[in-house]
């Protein structure tokens, strides 16, 4: 947040020092590698949920940055999640939710998991994550969002109050869904209200939470708010990502990027290793028919 | 243990005062006193004065003062300053004499003509190599933007010193921005610029001189491993009342000096202001915003009597902007030094300095849910005592004694408007550096001179503060499990006692220049300097900007050193109108610390955590041409250079870069500058420069890939293996003086085109997603500025 607005009030700077225009798009040649197998994938312990069972494993390629075409499905991996108790759960690619799923895998506490994908001759392996505890949300609302002279937009956006466990030290993935389409941005402004710890508010209640202020609802739209409590290892990962690869990116003012290590290993050859994550979490979720409002 | 060497050196120091206030020299006599303007009673620094017959002398100190020991005898005295008529005077030295010389301005004629045979040409023949003085009525004369004189930015435009767009430091021979001391009358300046580095805080009306060092730093200063810029404010008029100021688009400034009891002693107030602030009030989308900043320097003087003066200097500036509600920082200097000159004996000068800084920063974060405000200080009470004895003629020997506490507030954390943050403060640091230097300069013969000395640099962090060691004495540990840095195991913290030793430093730091005179307008030099800094910039962006720490030496932290030597050949043509001179350096840095990729500092009290530990180099030639008299004077700068780092991993890990070299955010292979300054005739004079400069090293990626719909910026694990494309502009200025020549009151117009040609030169390129299409790719180019016009008016009585 504090990177993208001083990008503004340097804008503001240069508007008053000589009424120059600030920002140009320009045409700059960058290096280019093969690309890489990228994963994504948290299982979720959901106690009490319909859906408890059902866990989602995305695997996509990377691409050359200029590419200008979406990242594409990898359909012909071998995807198989372990547990610490001995079983094994494949997983098998699904077109609809364009993901490897499964609807037989409940996570359980006290368990370790871990993944192994085989691709393209090479085995990508993590080592066992569990699930830990983590707080609720106690209730999930629609209020007006906040402007201000840099931000102008007007609409609803959605908050959740939640409250975290005294006992244990939580780390928080914090997920905003409308009309079931995930709406993450990873961007540094984002990073207080997605990725959390529990250091500034151990205990207690947070009130007023807004995961995307960036993205209106309408009246009628379904907002689902997921809430992750995971472990110390893929918060810092997560953060990583939105410190170092949001807006900027290698400018004068951000810090000087660096790939962002996934925790999954490429065994068979350790240079060609994997972009994304694998981790296991504690979710607590509500969802909101956001109303008409008065 | 340690603290007995510091006694030793104590006691050695006290004998050598002792010695030397005893010492006396048979049938030599002593020439003494002031160089000073005739009409405004300003101490000339740097004047010269020679005894022509035996071709010796000796130049002006920082407070006007010479001094020059010969055999008694009936000498012609030639005293010379820049920009000053040459007085000659004919004195018959048959006991100790005391005598003040007061120079006239030159008159601005057009066809100069010197009525001597000799010009200056000390560029040749002193031992200072890679020292950089100019004038102030130069750099005046030279285009800057919005037509802000401003001497860092002057600076800029000479060879071995760079800055890049929008940063808030310079770079000196390669070095980091944080390793250049800044002195205005003796206080440190932490922070010397104005609006993210667009300006610097020296008000030009209010300085008298200023000189940057950087090689063969002399032994009197210390602190810094880069480079000395040593500012001087004026003094005020001892003669008579005046003002000047000017109004210009950006900022105002205005300076008011007078004698206290004519002749005795003056003072002098000088004021600045921005008011960007005012206009952006008239926008809705800007209403609220703050955006200013100003300075305050004030200086005043006192003679007591013949032997003691007194002198007393405070400067206090400040810069805040803020957007309402979302984000506000501010920070400012503040100093206020009081100095006495005494003179022991006519060969025996010397000056004690006591000064009180404080250096505070401030942020505000307004975003909803987590107000906070964030404070942070650091304040410096200085003791300081220098001696310079001249016992013959050439031969000067400086010593003193330096003695700086340190208060370090990191951060104080204060929840603002019923945020649910809680107040923290970190850790407070405290620290005590004294030091003791020696130099000594003189002529072994008429071409060879020498000039050597030694500073001894101690450093004690001291408590009370709570100290953390770790697991295996590492507070940075790899994961090959998650492949990056972590925490290191804290094991216990000790609460070391107020004013109890947590570490202490000990560190000699030679410094020698030589000097070889091959004719009388060639000489060849060279020198090999250390330095030791003990206060650490630790900046998690590639170019520094005010929310960065400054930690001080200590358990984890050992100091910075850097040695450099450095070869030149000078030589002057057309008797002494155009200076050439050719420097090569080469530097050697050790202990420089960075971040850890993804290093977490907010609210951070243990940032040994998040750091790793490097070396440096650079290594450069340096090519200076300068044309000084005529209708036609300015320069030529080119620098070719190369500035490295090198972080090697700990405990496993890879280190920066993988562990191998590459560019420091502040290498510019090509540097080259151009100005001219030409007067038209009394009235108008034209001025233009151009720069030319290799972009600066920055980092682009190489993939992009999906999380969540998000896209993903890749990048490798190279550090600033690419550059920005070539920085070049071309800026011009007119200057107009509006009034009579023998006016009282005079003004002058300056119309300025900064960028004349407009070209856009990229400050950063950052990557994005096309705002219509998230799958394309972008890049942006972040430009200050295109051709800026500018017109000011400056007045003087």
């Amino acid at each position: 947040m504090k990177l993208t607005l001083k990008i503004q009030l340097l804008c503001v700077l240069a508007f008053t020092l000589g009424l120059s225009a600030c920002q140009d798009v320009i045409t700059v040649a960058v290096p280019s590698e093969p690309p890489r197998l990228v994963i994504e994938g948290i299982i979720e312990r959901k106690a009490g949920e319909r859906d408890s069972a059902f866990q989602r494993i995305k695997l996509t390629q990377s691409i050359s940055f200029f590419a200008g075409a979406r990242p594409p499905l990898v359909r012909d991996a071998d995807v198989t999640v372990l547990s610490s108790d001995g079983q094994e759960t494949r997983f098998v690619f699904s077109e609809r939710d364009s993901a490897f799923v499964t609807t037989s895998l409940s996570v359980r506490e006290g368990v370790g998991y871990r993944v192994r994908i085989r691709y393209e001759g090479d085995i990508y392996e993590t080592a066992f994550d569990s699930a830990r505890r983590g707080g609720t949300i106690d209730s999930i609302y629609a209020r007006q969002r906040r402007t201000n002279a840099f931000d102008t937009t007007r609409g609803l956006t959605i908050a959740v109050d939640f409250t975290d466990p005294r006992e244990t030290r939580n780390f928080y993935f914090i997920n905003l869904f409308r009309n079931g389409r995930n709406a993450l941005e990873i961007k540094p402004g984002n990073q207080f209200a997605t990725i959390r710890s529990d250091e500034f508010f151990n205990g207690q209640t947070l009130r007023g939470l807004e995961p995307e202020d960036d993205i209106i609802f309408q009246p009628g739209d379904t907002a689902l708010v997921k809430v992750i409590s995971i472990g110390e290892s893929l918060f810092e990962y997560l953060r990583a990502l939105f410190i170092q690869t949001g807006q900027g990116g290698g400018g004068t003012f951000n810090p000087p990027p660096a790939p962002v290590r996934s925790n999954v290993i490429n065994t068979t050859r350790r240079d060609r290793f994997p972009l994304g994550y694998f981790g296991v979490g504690s979710t607590s979720q509500r969802t909101l028919i956001v109303p008409r409002q008065p | 243990m340690r603290l007995s060497r510091l006694r030793r050196c104590i006691g050695f120091f006290l004998a050598i005062l002792f010695l030397i206030s005893e010492q006396s020299f048979a049938q030599s006599v002593t020439l003494s006193g002031y160089v000073r303007d005739a009409k405004t009673g300003e101490d000339l620094i740097g004047a010269t004065v020679l005894l022509k017959e035996i071709s010796k002398g000796a130049a002006a100190n920082v407070y006007g003062f010479y001094s020059v020991t010969v055999e008694a005898g009936t000498y012609t005295v030639v005293v010379r300053s820049v920009g000053y008529k040459e007085l000659q005077q004919t004195i018959s030295l048959t006991a100790n004499l005391t005598r003040n010389f007061l120079l006239e301005l030159a008159p601005r004629e057009v066809d100069e003509v010197i009525v001597s045979a000799e010009k200056p040409s000390s560029n040749v023949t002193n031992t200072e190599m890679g020292a950089v003085k100019l004038d102030i009525e130069t750099s005046k004369r030279v285009p800057v933007i919005l037509g802000e004189t401003d001497i860092l930015k002057t600076l800029q435009l000479l060879p071995g010193v760079s800055a890049p767009e929008g940063s808030t430091g310079f770079s000196v021979r390669g070095g980091s921005a944080d390793q250049n001391l800044i002195l205005l009358d003796e206080a440190t300046i932490y922070n010397a610029s104005h609006l993210l580095g667009f300006f610097s805080v020296f008000n030009s009306d209010a300085v008298k001189d200023f000189k940057l060092y950087k090689a063969a730093i002399p032994a009197n200063f210390g602190g810094r491993l880069s480079s000395v810029l040593d500012v001087r404010q004026r003094d005020g008029n001892s003669n008579e009342f005046g003002f000047n100021g000017g109004i210009g688009l950006l900022s105002s400034r205005l300076l008011i000096e007078a004698p206290i009891v004519s002749e005795k002693g003056s003072f002098m107030i000088a004021g600045r202001r921005s008011y960007a602030d005012l206009f952006l009030n008239f926008s809705p989308d800007f209403r609220g915003t703050v955006l200013y900043f100003y300075d305050l320097n004030l200086k005043a003087n006192y003679t007591l009597g013949e032997n003691d003066r007194l002198f007393l200097s405070g400067y206090f500036g400040r810069d805040d902007f803020g957007i309402p509600d979302a984000f506000g920082n501010g920070y400012g200097n503040g100093a206020v030094t009081l100095r006495w000159n005494h003179l022991f004996s006519k060969s025996l000068f010397s000056n004690f300095t006591a000064l009180y800084s404080n250096y505070d920063y401030e942020l505000r974060i307004l975003a909803p849910g987590s107000e906070v405000e964030i404070t942070s200080n650091i304040i410096t009470p200085t003791f300081k005592a220098d001696f310079s004895y001249i016992f013959s003629e050439d031969n000067q020997i400086d010593f003193g004694v330096e003695a700086i506490y340190y208060q370090f507030v990191p951060g104080r954390i204060a929840p603002l408007r019923d945020s649910p943050i809680r107040p923290a403060a970190l850790d407070e640091k405290y620290a005590l550096e004294p030091a003791f230097y020696i130099r000594h300069e003189f002529p072994i013969t008429k071409a060879f001179s020498l000039d050597y000395g030694v500073r001894l640099n101690f450093f004690y962090r001291l408590g009370p503060e709570p100290i953390r060691d770790y697991v295996d004495g590492k507070p940075v540990v790899f994961s090959q499990t998650t492949g990056r840095y972590e925490n290191g195991t804290p094991l216990r913290t000790t609460d070391v006692a107020r004013g109890s030793v947590i570490s202490s430093f000990f560190g000699l730091e030679p410094r020698i220049a030589l000097r070889l005179l091959l004719d009388d307008a060639t000489s060849l030099k060279a020198s090999y300097n250390r330095t030791r800094q003990n206060l650490h910039l630790i900046s998690n962006t590639a170019s520094p900007t005010p929310l960065d720490l400054y930690t001080p030496s200590g358990p984890f932290f050992e100091p910075q050193i850097a040695d450099q030597i450095s070869i030149g050949f000078f030589k002057n043509f057309l008797n002494n109108d155009v200076e050439v001179s050719l420097e090569a350096y080469y530097k050697d840095f050790r202990n420089l610390f960075d971040f850890v990729d993804g290093a977490d500092l907010f609210g951070n009290n243990n940032i040994e955590t998040e750091v790793l530990r490097g070396i440096g180099r650079a290594y450069g030639v340096e090519l200076f041409v300068r044309k000084n008299t005529g209708k036609l004077t300015g320069w030529v700068s080119y620098t070719l250079a190369r500035s490295e780092r090198q972080v090697a991993g700990v405990d496993g890990g890879p280190g920066i870069n993988g562990g191998n070299w590459y560019l420091s955010p502040f290498d510019r292979t090509h540097n080259l500058n151009i100005v001219g300054i030409y007067k038209i005739n009394e009235y108008w004079t034209l001025s233009a420069d151009f720069v030319l400069q290799t972009g600066i090293p920055t980092n682009f990626p190489i993939g992009a890939y999906e999380i969540s719909g998000a896209i993903v910026r890749q990048f490798p694990d190279t550090r600033n293996a690419e550059r920005l494309p070539l920085y070049n502009r071309l800026d011009v200025s007119a200057r107009w003086e509006a009034s009579a020549l023998d006016a009282r009151f005079k003004s002058a117009w300056v119309f300025g085109l900064y960028n004349l040609y407009n070209n856009r030169n990229a400050a950063s390129i950052n990557f994005r997603q096309n705002s219509n299409n998230r799958f394309q790719g972008e890049a942006v180019r972040l430009a200050f500025f295109g051709i800026v016009p500018s017109v000011s008016w400056e007045f003087r009585f």
